[in-house]
């Protein structure tokens, strides 16, 4: 990738995002445009917002990779990335609105009237934004260090502090502008790429292969290994040595591997013929490193896990995308109930249009950069594409402007959570709310996931957001769904509801990443706990609720009502105004004045 | 804002806020209300409607897409050597316009449902005037 | 976490989601009865006077919002576990609100026991005749609650049998429950004499602004009809948020339209001689705040430039994001004001006709946001003003009542 079109268009990215943020206010001198600087934001724009923050690293950068090692059903990601904002707008959109909330803890505040509810709904928001910053970082560290060469970790600093001082600073006065403009720059950067690679590929008479083919390498591939792995071979395959294989040191030695699960150390370079089947990297790193046996489930259990974990993550997915912090908050913009429901009409539109070109990325990579799946750096392949499949100076622009797609993605995703979290912490968290704690909190916002991203390295990116994703669903999304249509709720119901599914989903979450779980069903029912994990939540708040049907919210009645009572039509609308005056009515006459 | 240097100014507020334990907000209670008075049948009324077409939505969605992956794992033979195609045109591309026009049959539902309710309303409040 | 790492097989998995399960019952449970949990046994005094003094602080809330069959039935359940009553209950002046314990089946004798010490005001024992062998409810005492000398019912607590030291227990906590009452009053009171202040702000508005405005756009009506109708228009919009009487607060988007009208009505007046520049972010235009707490001070800063300014007066109005919070600042080039004579304004003794707009916003801000909203201003004589207002994205209990 040429560094210098990739610096310059990164920094453009910062640059322009600064100058919308500071200078994004709406702006009149005259009050004949009075009216329209103090007009609410409609659902368009709004919507480009919401998807501009939603759309992050996972999206711009993980699903692709997914898509090239696992294949098509790695599809199911975007799929439920998308229709979260269905569940969402079903259930959730309207009376969340009305509540009057700006975060979930106000939420919770608003419907159950208790303190205590708010108080854990706020560490879950806060714990949600740091898992869901982690890959942002990463994908961060990832774009920047393929950019300027630099090592992984000083991307992922730069951009912490970029978001932190932006944030701490108040930055972005107006981040309504700035999102709904990284929104439409993510899609340019994808799409325009996305017409040359696929023109590319169209003149590519040897490409022509079935979609489901497992990928091979094209020509005599070299692959340099920099971290030790653990491939596996599925057929028996010849290749040429320079380094450590199981254990065994080689030079320009030809070796035949058996399938099975083998062991390349670092520094090794692997030499493959044409048309050789590429060994994967294998995800199970506690899998005997020697031999042919391998694989320790049968193939039907096999299926079976995959089956458990697509379903895992549909329900994740589909569940989690309502409590995500920095979605809620997004909607407090509309300005009614009403608005709230069309804005996420357009989101759906704007959010699935989007979709539709990572997995095309995925699947040119897998017949053009095969080699990324054994050095195990699949999330590259959108930044790679381009200058592989069109090089010289049109692959050099296009490189630099999904680099440019790819800087806006963790940097909306990531200071939109992290002013969620550091509005929540400073809040609900450190003591005593005092302006000066919003710097603090802001920074602590940033720091804690950049630790643990320094700690915990190499979850995939989009893998480390389904754990938020997860986390959510066994926790927001009962609060909001019964929160909003059962009105039998009570705070100890709730509390416990989030106690019980929050906490089991993030134990998994914690044995996942930490990597204590052996093998087998444990690991694969850890790795994807919203299957057990949202209906116990359910049940525990319906069962405690109900057990403790006398503490239901002194004003239950009048709750309900704010939360699903239809806004009165407006009757200030721009042509009704100043044209014709409505009648008011009188609402002295006929009885006397109070 | 001023042209030439302009007098000093002095911050003021009503009390000198100095260090000290005085930051709590002073939480009133204040009982919600400003809500105009319906009938909290109507009001239960509105909601169950409300849920139920949000239910059908949501229920439609799980219909569609949930045996899919059940589907596409127990019959690999598909539609023969296309399978793969089809499992990439229902995912990566049919079912995203699906969802907008699933949103958007819901937004017109749940509205209609919202215009007679304050159709209903106004049919109440006023027996033949006009609303405001 | 490796702790944790002898989930290694499908029972670890399953014992690990149990456990989970069992965790947040156990802490639904505590929560939903947390008030008996308190304490132990074997007290000590501290601990003794713990649990009386939390018993308490977990009971005043409902009865702060005043004595009703919810409010009861909540103060009802915290209150009984103090007396070690058989059966605790609350009345008001003609039924049982809230009944805690055992034998509901006496609620009509003892209400007719209530009547009698609300008609003789002071407190009284009874026993009771019950046919059931195993009715713990057999004698009692019935103590008046009263606020400002007024009878608003009665609290009860029945035993198996006549008890002196219950009777006590009971006056004391009778006595605190009247107290609870009284401040509840109190909160309303001060709430009335707030809008009673609101009221006394639109009344202020009203008097020579109205007739200033009619006798501007009556100046309109020949040389430009056009413009003339469009501030009749203006007008009659702004009035009528003016005079609104229904709910406590509104939007910024709503606020900031009756300072549009009134800015225009006053620029029908003054000409190019007020200049007005907004700077909005769209996201705060939905953030509820009291009704008519910016217009005043809008009105403040276009009568403070305007005054003893030959150049002309400019107003600025910024309304910013900052996370969970709106700032909204305003400021104006005019002659400003000395620090020491505001400070006194706000504190309410700066004389009359100086400025009620400014004291009261400051008043209902801290009333609603606490101490640490309140109006931030700066300014010196001849320095223009800055008046800045941080104001909550959210906030329990404020609503902007629908249009």
């Amino acid at each position: 990738m040429n560094q210098a079109y990739g610096v310059v268009a990164v920094t453009s990215v910062v640059v322009a995002s600064g100058l919308i943020g500071a200078l994004g206010l709406r702006i009149s001198r005259t009050t004949s445009d009075f009216y329209v600087a103090s007009r609410s934001v409609p659902p368009r724009l709004n919507a480009a917002a919401i998807s501009g923050e939603y759309l992050s690293a996972a999206s711009f950068l993980g699903i692709a990779g997914l898509v090239l090692s696992q294949g098509v059903d790695m599809l199911w990601v975007p799929v439920g990335y998308t229709a979260g904002y269905l569940v969402l707008l079903a259930l959730v959109a309207a009376p969340l609105r009305r509540s009057g909330a700006y975060t979930l803890p106000d939420f919770a505040e608003a419907r159950l009237e208790s303190t205590v509810v708010r108080r854990i709904t706020s560490i879950l928001v806060v714990v949600v934004g740091w898992l869901y910053l982690v890959p942002q970082l990463q994908g961060a560290g990832l774009t920047l260090g393929l950019v300027t060469g630099a090592p992984g970790w000083t991307g992922a600093l730069i951009v912490a502090i970029v978001v932190a001082l932006s944030v701490a600073a108040g930055g972005m006065r107006s981040i309504t502008f700035v999102q709904a403009f990284q929104y439409w720059l993510k899609l340019t950067a994808l799409l325009v790429p996305a017409l040359f690679l696929l023109l590319a590929w169209q003149g590519d008479p040897s490409a022509r292969t079935a979609l489901d083919e497992p990928p091979a390498f094209r020509d005599h591939t070299r692959v340099r290994v920099d971290d030790t792995v653990r491939v596996r071979v599925h057929e028996q395959l010849r290749v040429t040595v320079d380094g450590t294989v199981d254990g065994r040191a080689h030079q320009a030695s030809v070796l035949l591997l058996q399938p099975g699960v083998h062991r390349v150390d670092t520094g090794t370079t692997l030499h493959f013929p044409v048309r050789a089947r590429v060994a994967g990297r294998s995800e199970d790193t506690t899998a005997p490193a020697r031999g042919s046996r391998g694989s320790d489930a049968s193939p039907r259990e096999d299926k079976g896990h995959s089956l458990y974990a697509t379903y895992g993550l549909i329900l994740a997915t589909f569940l989690g995308t309502m409590g995500l912090p920095h979605v809620v908050v997004r909607f407090y913009t509309s300005p009614d109930g009403r608005a709230a429901r069309r804005t996420t009409v357009v989101v759906l539109g704007l959010v699935g249009a989007f979709y539709l070109l990572p997995p095309l990325y995925g699947v040119l990579g897998r017949i053009y950069t095969p080699e990324l799946l054994l050095t195990g750096n699949t999330d590259a392949v959108v930044l790679l594409l381009p200058e592989r499949l069109i090089g010289g100076v049109a692959g050099d622009l296009l490189g630099a402007l999904v680099a440019a797609g790819a800087c806006a993605a963790f940097l909306s995703t990531a200071s939109g959570l992290t002013m969620a979290v550091a509005g929540v912490l400073s809040q609900d968290v450190l003591p005593s709310p005092r302006t000066g704690y919003f710097r603090l909190a802001s920074l602590i916002a940033v720091a804690v996931p950049l630790a643990v991203y320094t700690l915990v390295p190499g979850i995939p990116v989009a893998k480390a957001v389904g754990l938020a994703f997860a986390v959510s669903a066994s926790s927001f999304c009962p609060l909001l769904v019964l929160g909003i249509w059962w009105r039998g709720l009570t705070a100890a119901g709730a509390s416990a509801g989030l106690l019980t599914g929050g906490g089991a989903a993030l134990t998994a979450v914690a044995l996942t990443m930490t990597e204590s779980v052996g093998t087998g069903w444990p690991r694969t029912l850890s790795a994807w706990p919203a299957v057990w994990s949202v209906p116990l939540a359910f049940l525990t708040m319906i069962l405690v609720s109900l057990a403790d049907r006398r503490g239901a919210p002194l004003h239950t009645d009048a709750i309900m009502a704010r939360l699903h009572l239809p806004e009165p039509p407006a009757n200030h609308s721009p042509a009704a105004r100043g044209r014709r005056l409505t009648t008011d009515e009188d609402p002295t006459a006929g009885s006397p004045a109070p | 804002m001023t042209e030439e240097p302009a007098p000093a100014r002095a911050v003021v507020t009503r009390r000198p806020t100095g260090p000290g334990p005085a930051a709590r907000p002073a939480r009133v209670p204040i009982p919600p209300g400003g809500e105009p008075e319906r009938d909290p049948e109507t009001v239960r009324a509105l909601v169950h409607g409300q849920l139920r077409t949000g239910l059908a939505v949501v229920g439609l969605l799980a219909a569609l897409l949930g045996p899919l992956p059940l589907a596409f794992r127990s019959v690999p033979q598909l539609g023969g050597d296309g399978r793969p195609v089809v499992v990439w045109a229902v995912l990566g591309v049919v079912v995203y316009p699906l969802f907008v026009l699933l949103g958007r049959w819901y937004v017109r539902r749940a509205e209609l449902t919202e215009r007679r309710f304050n159709d209903a309303g106004t049919r109440a409040r006023d027996g033949s005037g006009t609303a405001g | 976490m490796n702790t944790l790492a002898l989930a290694v097989s499908p029972t670890g998995t399953v014992l690990l989601v149990l456990c989970g399960a069992a965790a947040g019952l156990l802490a639904g449970a505590v929560l939903a009865r947390r008030r008996v949990a308190v304490g132990g046994v074997g007290d000590s005094v501290e601990k003794a006077t713990f649990r009386t003094l939390h018993t308490a602080s977990l009971a005043a809330p409902p009865l702060r919002a005043g004595l009703t069959p919810d409010t009861a039935r909540k103060a009802v359940r915290r209150l009984r576990p103090l007396l070690g009553s058989s059966a605790l209950l609350l009345t008001d002046t003609d039924r049982v609100l809230a009944w805690g314990g055992s034998g509901e089946h006496h609620t009509d004798e003892v209400m007719q026991h209530a009547r009698d010490v609300l008609g003789s005001g002071r407190a009284g024992v009874f026993t009771v005749d019950c046919a059931q062998e195993d009715c713990p409810v057999r004698a009692g005492v019935v103590v008046p609650l009263s606020v400002d000398q007024d009878l608003r019912g009665t609290l009860a607590a029945f035993g198996p049998e006549k008890s002196d030291a219950l009777a006590r227990a009971t006056e004391e906590v009778a006595r605190w429950v009247s107290v609870q009452l009284e401040l509840a009053e109190l909160d309303r009171a001060r709430t009335s004499l707030i809008e009673a202040e609101l009221r006394a702000l639109r009344a202020q508005i009203s008097p020579h602004f109205i007739y200033n405005s009619l006798a501007a756009i009556a100046s309109f009506v020949r040389t430009d009809p056009e413009r003339a109708r469009g501030l009749l228009l203006e007008f009659a919009e702004f009035t009528r948020y003016s005079f609104r009487r229904h709910g406590d607060f509104t939007t910024l988007a709503e606020e900031l339209r009756s300072i549009e009208q009134y800015l225009e009505l006053e620029r029908a007046r003054f000409g190019t001689r007020l200049e007005v520049t907004l700077q909005i972010a769209p996201e705060v235009l939905p953030v509820a705040l009291p009704f008519l707490c910016l217009q005043p001070l809008v009105e403040n800063a276009v009568k403070h430039g305007l005054e003893g300014s030959a150049r002309g007066s400019h107003i600025a109005l910024t309304a910013e994001d900052e996370g969970s919070f709106a700032r909204v600042v305003i400021e104006d080039n005019g002659i400003g004001m000395d620090p020491d004579r505001l400070r006194r304004i706000l504190h309410g003794d700066g004389g009359p006709s100086s400025g009620i707009g400014l004291c009261n916003v400051d008043d209902r801000l801290r009333q609603v946001y606490g101490d640490e909203h309140g109006l931030v201003i700066e300014t010196g004589v001849g320095a223009g003003m800055k008046v800045t207002v941080r104001i909550p994205k959210y906030r329990s209990g404020v609503h902007p009542a629908p249009r």
